[in-house]
């Protein structure tokens, strides 16, 4: 009789965990665990206004301006942190926090200060010769000295050796001649076209590394020992895909970092993310917030939330690779009759920029002022009348001029709700001008395939800093684009050609003002819109993030003497 | 007869192997995607193909399938385009969380649904039958994912009660009493999670297995010695319904290391399934080849160690006598 | 139909699976009227921006609205369309590969069922979500990938399952009964695998809707599926990226998609359960008697005797109506006396013995009586004092044909257990006491720690024979001990019984339904007819004077072995016979089976089960096969239909060779010659009618003409006295009783008007009474169509009067052959004579055999 018993009381018991979990009842008021989150505020029911409520103002709870101990999530990097196995992703800023750059913090903004660089002078009034002097006293983590030879060696390496992110600042524009040691803190380049960039964008953008560790790696990106930098934190020691530990380099040329201590954690996905910040697992979540989040977090005690620009980028990619987008003029047709503001509207809550400003990022010191990508609806009809795309079968839809129907793919990777929102919105707006299209969406690894497969009419994507703020990139972007164009277009052609052969920034840059005049006039890339970087963290644990343009708030600027940040970091916006 | 079974699950074995080569290699999108990214568009075929070569994945397909088959012979399966590191040292990293929460989930499923399961046949008919049938059924038909997503809603976002990710405390040295807490504190909402799901299909098994075995003329003999019901229920009953019991979970047990895909992603659990799941959207075909190499053999040999552990359970497939 | 329709609501509504059903089909019912519907349930497009993003839910709005302003009630409403669209399509083809794979591969076997079993390996041991990328990408987003996918890898569990269930059907007695009839391979697949397998399809395909629906859900959740689609797994996608499990949202955006999945899958699991699961009768356990019966005066005790049953009625109450087993049946157990109860199937002799031990399975319960062992009112006893009674001073031998000794543990120890139940002795002494019982019963000591299947029949009712006396109980109760024993093994049972039962002073109830050998050993004998006892005395006095005309039926029915042949068939034209030459001939016909091991390693030497049989059958001649049980008799009759193949000699049928043949010769040899099956209920299968069963051999050999069908089923069931009415033709068999069913089987050997018919054991299956009247049929039936026939058969008694020449079989070789009065009075061979002392005869003088102990 007894076992009846114990059975029973099991039954019961399984019950019990079972009816919580599968009707999900209130959650009980006893308030247990760590962290003391009142429910109330947390699964408040009011409805989020469409402005976002105004940030906590940070004067009246100041938290602790430097940290023993902190833990960040990041969401994916996986294996080695080396500049072989991170590139274009959310998550350089973790490279930048062992690796510094002889120009800080990057090519995007419009005022650099030198780093490891003392300066860098152009030694040939053609600007293919530029001088290097680095800055003295330098160590690597591994208490050795920074000297020429390392950034000789980055520069040939880079080069010569397997391809990555930063190979074409070397290879190809410009394409680095000769690299010369003059002494032991000094370095001359020269560079077959002229570069009247060097400093502000090449030096700005390339990493160094110790040429001791990476001389003999044939396999760089097989790497899997701790790669030695001169940054301000050192990796201790890391477990792939699941955490990176990293300690202050306490002489650190720029000064002792303010947390000692920091830990990155690899949380996938977003809900997770976001639960662990508010249960406090994580200090901070170097993750943009989603916009919808904004007001339920806003009135959090713990947290606090941070604006930054990050110069990341949603655009329709047209495929000037295949009929009818190698018209000019169809493509303008399709620019002007999408309207992102709606997007900006509906899906981001107006938490970002407008697409109506065009590409590349306005933030970027090389983007034209005042460039615009118009919206203008019976424009496009018109364009599209003269063409010939007219409804010759009287169906109510257009048809090529050969009278075959017209049914454009629009692709979108599966695991971007919010761009398939938006394709499904652009899908919309084209059948009002009589255009037929539909949405097809494709495994992430699938739709990063169509940038060789080419098999596609229209994509909406998301585009890195790299690719929308550097001016060199949109000369690369302009080759890869040329060779799948399927005619050429003499009026870019020669713009870029003068952009080869412009000696002095200024003059370069009309160039490029030029250049990105025409990609917006006939653009085969129509911007949706620029999300803004919105950061949460918890301010009890450390409140000294500064926003720098194009990190967002978690970057290795944030964890430097306020004093010593300079121009890396650009003022708490409100 | 012997010789017969294992040449027809080495034929099988021989036969996955090669689908799991074929397989991530006929959906679109290489390797080199995720490498390199954007970039992609702006490099040389040259530049391409020396990424690849630094995997051994720029070789014509034949090669490589000779490499892949050599390499499992030898044990050295390549490296992993993601990790950087050689795919053995990756799938023995993430094997065993995968075993801790499948196993234990396993184990909790199976031995409740089979306490639940017997305890049903045995009250066959009544209230107590009834509702635990009910009850099961309903709970093995609650979408797992969505289970997963509300119990870290509650227990972990709203209660702080259980920490939401990961597998172990970051920073506890492993070995403490405390890093061993954290580690079941994780556990805790995955298994459960996973646990519903199984227990429905344990407890089937086990209620129909033991009604059968109820009605069996040999539990009247039973009886009729005079034995208590306990014994009868038990000693008889249970002692014959645990065959197909015992297949059952064999069977489950096979599919052990694939692992919960769906649970470990949410979770952020590092289990082999979250990284199946992450390989197979980066295309890293080394290690996607590694894992299914171990999904395809632990499928097999459940299969197998069932086969051979029947007749243990079973005198009348130990010693095939003469039939009367 | 509407009756059919209320009548199985009503049944289903009291029993426990019957509810679960409805349960299930009205969630199903309600979900898919509210996806085809969808339109009218809700004024909103699915996918129009109706609301501003995040709306929490209003008056409008009963859900709220999603993050881009569509009504989260009509999104619901319009993804129960795709989910249950997948679902259902899924099954459908899922469960329509693996009936095709299971039917093909379990049906042709052979190399086919290997290669397609190792298919299903292979498909169950690749990795799912490879597969499901994989070909979601290549075969490009949308639903029928979804489907195609899906269906792809779950067809396999399905198939296996499907597969068993078909080979278990091959084995069934209709299936070989109508390859018998030549009916083809094919033919056989449609007309009777696939009818009986559908019912078996219906749980699969619930099975694989509930898991498809499932992980389409967890598909797209992951983004792996096709979020254009919007099934509800899509709502959750959307909502799990748009925070709403943190936010407030979770209420309205996350729970009431997940709960419809949960209700849709829950509904599904319910009508599989309850199609495919265990019926729901209520394990009753043994022993807990319905105490609310009428209280009948205490006549204290059963006064001098040891076992008393007093006016005990035991009813069997189904959902619709009362069956009274037992009508007030009195009945008494003096000292060391043995008590014979004897009756038809049917009559509730078994019913009184189960009474009397407490063992009555659901839903038999005791109405009312009293039974006294010594001063004990067994009725009266709670639990615990019943099972101090059982196994000490009652015990039971069952029925021998059941398996009633533990598959899984040793005869000692199953012999050990019911000893230590009652006596706390320790192991060793209770082991030495098991084995002496066992000697007692005379089975070998080095079979002691045998499991049950390595003995034989006789050596199993030994086992539980020990079993019984292990207490020295006072009272045994035998339940048909030795039915389905052969003749030669019976008599020995019961030899030891009544010497073990003088030994040791136990009075004995013995229940059969074998009049002659129960009325040979009796003290006395009572017989029951529908569940009252109607005369009760000594053997000879109720075989000279029986007071009720059913025991006189029964005494007159049995044929017995010194009495008149019944059937004396005139000489004259059996020499005539001699000249023709024989319409069947069989010369030195061989078969060995050679069985495979599976395990161990030791091959069983094969088993030689005919060796050089040859003997004649001419036309309008009736010949007997005798043997006891595993004399080879039945796989002579499959060897001579061509069910098997022979491995040496010859079977010819009028001077054409019969054995081995290509299928279409085989076939048109079968016109002439037909088998009857042993089990009425076996042969021919449950869903037929009555028109297709007889019909069937004419269909087999091409007639199409359905009018002439008609005619000559009519006349053939006229043949077998069986009514001819329209309405009879169309019942179906399930709805015949055993003697009418063999009547049908009868009709449908004569049809085709065959000139040998081969009887395997056509009346043991059938009660006394009416194996009289089938041989009658028989007879007339020869006597009309000058059929010969082979009469298979154990029962000597029986041959004897029925059958002009006999063969006597033992171990598969001819012992003795010739005219049956010389055979059976002039027996040459040894174990003819043992046949024939065998055979219980009643003869008016004291009870031999007893005697002979």
């Amino acid at each position: 009789m007894m076992f009846r018993r114990i059975s029973a009381m099991l039954v019961v018991a399984l019950l019990g965990i079972s009816i919580i979990a599968a009707c999900g009842g209130a959650p009980s008021e006893s308030d247990v665990g760590e962290t003391t989150a009142p429910e109330a505020a947390a699964s408040g029911q009011e409805a989020p206004t469409d402005a976002p409520a105004a940030a906590r103002d940070t004067d009246d709870t100041q938290g602790p301006q430097t940290a023993s101990k902190l833990t960040i999530g990041i969401w994916n990097t996986a294996g080695n942190i080396t500049t072989y196995t991170i590139g274009n992703s959310w998550n350089d800023w973790v490279l930048w926090l062992s690796f510094d750059k002889l120009v800080e913090p990057s090519p995007y903004v419009s005022e650099a200060e030198y780093w490891l660089a003392e300066s860098i002078e152009q030694i040939s009034d053609d600007g293919r010769t530029w001088e290097i002097k680095l800055r003295d006293g330098v160590t690597w983590h591994d208490g050795t000295p920074l000297t020429a030879e390392d950034v000789a060696f980055t520069f040939v390496y880079y080069r010569e050796g397997p391809a990555n992110r930063w190979t074409h600042h070397c290879s190809a524009v410009p394409r680095m001649e000769e690299v010369e040691v003059i002494d032991p803190l000094t370095v001359r380049v020269t560079s077959a076209k002229p570069m009247p960039n060097f400093d502000k964008v090449t030096a700005a953008d390339l990493p160094i590394i110790q040429k001791a560790q990476w001389e003999d790696v044939e396999e760089p990106r097989q790497f899997t020992d701790i790669a030695i930098g001169t940054g301000p934190y050192r990796m201790v020691e890391y477990k792939a895909d699941e955490f990176y530990r990293f300690e202050a380099n306490e002489n650190y040329f720029k000064g002792k970092p303010l947390v000692d201590e920091l830990t990155l954690v690899m949380i996938k996905d977003p809900q997770t993310m976001f639960t662990a910040l508010k249960s406090g697992e994580i200090d901070g979540a170097a993750r943009s917030l989603p916009p919808e989040l904004l007001a339920e977090w806003a009135n959090d005690p713990d947290i606090k939330i941070m604006h930054a620009p990050t110069l990341w980028g949603v655009w329709l990619d047209v495929n000037l690779g295949r009929e009818p987008f190698n018209l000019r003029e169809m493509r303008q047709a399709v620019s002007v009759a999408v309207n992102p503001d709606p997007m900006l509207e509906n899906i981001m809550l107006n938490e970002g920029q407008s697409g109506l400003q065009g590409w590349p990022h306005p933030d970027s010191q090389w983007t034209k002022p005042d460039l615009e990508q118009p919206y203008d609806q019976a424009k496009a009809i018109e364009l599209l009348d003269e063409l010939g795309y007219v409804d010759s079968d009287g169906d109510g839809l257009r048809d090529t001029p050969a009278g075959e129907p017209i049914d454009w793919n629009i692709k979108v990777a599966s695991n971007q709700p919010l761009y398939i929102r938006a394709a499904e919105m652009i899908v919309k707006q084209l059948a009002e001008i009589g255009l037929q299209s539909h949405v097809e969406t494709l495994d992430p690894a699938a739709f990063s395939s169509l940038w060789t497969s080419g098999d596609y009419d229209l994509r909406v994507m998301e585009i890195t800093p790299h690719g929308i703020a550097d001016q060199d990139m949109l000369i690369i972007l302009y080759k890869g684009d040329n060779n799948r164009a399927l005619e050429p277009d003499p009026e870019k052609d020669a713009i870029v050609a003068r952009w080869f052969e412009a000696a002095t920034v200024e003059a370069r840059l009309e160039v490029s003002y030029e250049l990105q005049e025409l990609n917006n006039l006939y653009p085969n890339r129509r911007m949706l819109w620029y999300p803004d970087g919105i950061f949460a963290y918890r301010w009890q644990a450390y409140d000294n993030y500064q926003p720098s343009s194009g990190y967002g708030i978690y970057h290795k600027y944030s964890f430097l003497p306020n004093e010593s940040r300079g121009l890396t970091v650009s003022n708490v916006e409100e | 007869m012997y010789l017969r079974i294992a040449a027809q699950y080495v034929l099988v074995l021989i036969v996955t192997l090669s689908i799991n080569f074929a397989l991530p290699r006929i959906a679109p999108g290489s390797p080199l995607l995720y490498l390199v990214g954007e970039d992609v568009a702006t490099m040389t075929q040259a530049e391409q193909d020396q990424v690849l070569r630094e995997f051994k994945l720029d070789r014509p397909i034949v090669e490589q399938f000779v490499n892949y088959a050599v390499g499992i012979v030898q044990g050295d399966l390549g490296v992993s385009v993601r990790y950087g590191m050689p795919v053995w040292d990756v799938l023995l990293d993430h094997l065993p969380w995968t075993l801790l929460l499948m196993g234990t989930s396993l184990l909790l499923s199976a031995s409740a649904g089979t306490v639940i399961g017997v305890f049903a046949a045995w009250k066959q008919g009544g209230k107590h039958d009834i509702g635990a049938l009910t009850l099961v059924l309903f709970l093995g038909s609650i979408p797992p994912f969505w289970v997963a997503m509300l119990l870290i809603t509650f227990f972990s976002a709203q209660l702080g009660w259980l920490p939401s990710y990961g597998a172990y405390a970051i920073g506890v040295a492993s070995g403490t009493p405390e890093y061993y807490v954290e580690v079941v504190r994780r556990m805790i909402m995955p298994i459960s999670a996973l646990a519903l799901v199984n227990t429905g299909n344990m407890f089937l098994t086990a209620r129909s297995s033991m009604a059968m075995a109820l009605e069996e003329d040999y539990i009247m003999l039973a009886h009729a010695k005079g034995l208590r019901e306990l014994t009868v229920v038990f000693k008889h009953g249970f002692r014959n319904a645990l065959l197909p019991i015992y297949t059952n979970v064999m069977v489950s047990m096979g599919h052990l290391i694939g692992g919960a895909m769906v649970i470990e992603t949410v979770f952020s659990y590092p289990g082999l399934g979250s990284t199946i799941y992450d390989s197979v959207l980066a295309r890293d075909y080394n290690l996607l080849q590694g894992a299914f190499l171990l999904v395809t053999i632990s499928v097999l040999a459940a299969n197998f160690i069932a086969d051979m552990g029947y007749p243990l359970l079973d005198p009348r497939v130990r010693r095939p006598g003469v039939s009367a | 139909m509407a009756l059919a329709i209320k009548h199985s609501l009503a049944t289903s509504l009291n029993t426990s699976h019957g509810r679960l059903r409805l349960v299930g089909i009205l969630i199903l019912t309600v979900f898919i009227l509210a996806a085809i519907f969808a339109p009218l349930t809700t004024p909103y497009e699915p996918s129009a921006r109706v609301c501003p993003s995040f709306q929490t839910p209003n008056s409008e709005h009963l859900l709220g609205c999603n993050d881009v302003g569509h009504d989260l009630f009509t999104e619901i409403v319009y993804g129960a369309r795709v989910s249950l669209t997948i679902g259902v399509v899924v099954a459908i083809i899922t469960t329509l590969i693996a009936t095709i794979v299971a039917l093909v591969s379990g049906f042709v076997g052979g190399w086919v069922d290997q290669f397609f079993m190792r298919i299903v390996d292979v498909v169950m041991a690749i990795p799912f979500l490879p597969l499901v990328i994989v070909l979601g990408v290549f075969l490009g987003a949308g639903l029928t990938t979804q489907v195609l996918v899906i269906s792809l890898v779950m067809w396999a569990h399905p198939a296996r399952e499907l597969r068993s269930q078909v080979l278990a059907i091959r084995e069934s007695g209709y299936v070989e009964s109508s390859l018998a009839m030549g009916a083809s391979q094919f033919t056989v697949m449609l007309r009777h695998i696939l009818p009986e397998i559908t019912p078996l399809i219906v749980p699969q395909f619930v099975r694989v809707a509930h898991n498809a629906i499932l992980i389409e859900a967890a598909l797209s959740f992951l983004g792996l599926g096709d979020p254009i689609q919007k099934s509800w797994g899509g709502i959750l996608f959307y909502a799990n990226a748009r925070a709403a499990f943190l936010t407030g949202a979770w209420s309205y955006w996350v729970m009431p998609p997940g709960i419809c999945i949960a209700l849709v899958v829950v509904a599904f699991a319910f009508i599989g359960y309850s199609l495919g699961g265990k019926s729901g009768q209520i394990y009753y356990p043994f022993g807990s008697f319905t105490l609310k019966r009428r209280p009948s005066i205490d006549t204290g005790g059963a006064n001098g005797r040891r076992l008393q049953i007093e006016q005990l009625t035991t009813l069997y109450s189904s959902s619709n109506e009362t069956i009274k087993a037992v009508d007030e049946v009195n009945l008494g157990l003096h000292d060391c006396e043995i008590v014979g109860i004897v009756g038809e199937s049917g009559s509730g002799k078994s019913t009184v013995a189960m009474s009397v031990l407490g063992l009555l399975k659901y839903p038999a319960a005791i109405a009312s009586g009293r039974i006294y062992l010594g001063q004990v009112d067994l009725l009266d006893l709670d639990k615990p004092s019943l099972q101090q009674v059982r196994g000490k001073r009652l015990a039971f031998i069952p029925q021998s044909a059941m398996n009633t000794l533990n598959p899984v543990m040793t005869i000692c120890d199953q012999v050990q257990e019911a000893i230590l139940q009652q006596r706390d002795l320790n192991r060793d002494a209770a082991e030495e006491r098991a084995l002496k019982l066992l000697s007692m019963v005379e089975l070998p000591d080095e079979r002691a720690q045998a499991y049950p299947h390595e003995l034989s029949g006789g050596m199993r009712q030994r086992v539980v024979t020990a079993i019984a006396l292990a207490n020295e109980p006072e009272v045994i109760i035998a339940d048909e001990p030795t039915t389905g024993l052969d003749v030669l093994v019976q008599k020995e049972i019961i030899g030891l019984l009544i010497d073990l039962q003088r030994r040791l002073g136990i009075s004995v109830m013995f229940i059969t339904h074998d009049l002659p050998l129960v009325s040979s050993f009796a003290d006395r004998m009572a017989v029951m007819y529908q569940g009252q006892i109607v005369d009760i005395d000594t053997p000879q006095q109720l075989a000279r004077s029986a007071d009720h005309a059913h025991t006189r039926d029964l005494f007159e029915n049995f044929p017995r072995l010194q009495a008149p042949k019944r059937w004396q068939r005139s000489d004259a034209n059996g020499n005539t016979m001699r000249e023709l030459a024989p319409l069947l001939q069989l010369t030195n016909v061989s078969k060995t089976f050679h069985s495979r091991r599976r395990l161990d390693f030791k091959p069983v030497a094969p088993i030689r089960a005919v060796n050089q049989v040859s003997f004649k059958i001419f036309a309008g001649e009736v010949v007997g096969l005798i043997g006891g049980s595993g004399s080879g008799k039945t796989t002579l009759a499959r060897l001579m239909m061509g069910l098997i193949d022979v491995d040496e000699g010859e079977i010819s049928f009028d001077r054409r060779e019969m054995h081995n043949l290509v299928r279409a010769e085989r076939r048109a040899m079968l016109k002439d010659v037909h088998m009857v099956f042993q089990d009425p209920y076996q042969s021919m299968r449950n869903g037929m009618r009555v028109r297709d069963i007889v019909a069937e051999p004419l269909r087999i050999h091409g007639l199409r003409d359905a009018a002439e069908i008609e005619q000559r089923v009519t006349t053939a069931l006229g043949e077998v006295q069986l009514p001819q009415s329209r309405q009879f033709l169309a019942r179906r068999i399930s709805e015949l009783s055993g003697g009418q069913r063999q009547r049908v089987a009868f009709a449908r050997a004569v049809v085709t008007n065959p000139r040998l018919i081969i009887a395997d054991e056509p009346t043991s299956m059938l009660d006394v009474s009416l194996r009289m009247g089938l041989l009658q049929l028989m007879e007339s039936l020869r006597a009309n169509h000058n059929v010969g026939y082979l009469f298979i058969t154990h029962d000597l008694a029986l041959a004897r009067h029925f059958c002009d020449r006999l063969v006597v079989l033992q171990h598969g070789t001819v012992v003795e052959s010739g005219r049956t009065e010389q055979v059976i009075h002039q027996p040459a061979h040894p174990y003819t004579r043992a046949l024939v002392n065998a055979v219980v005869d009643p003869a008016f003088t004291e009870p031999e055999l007893a005697q002979q102990a």
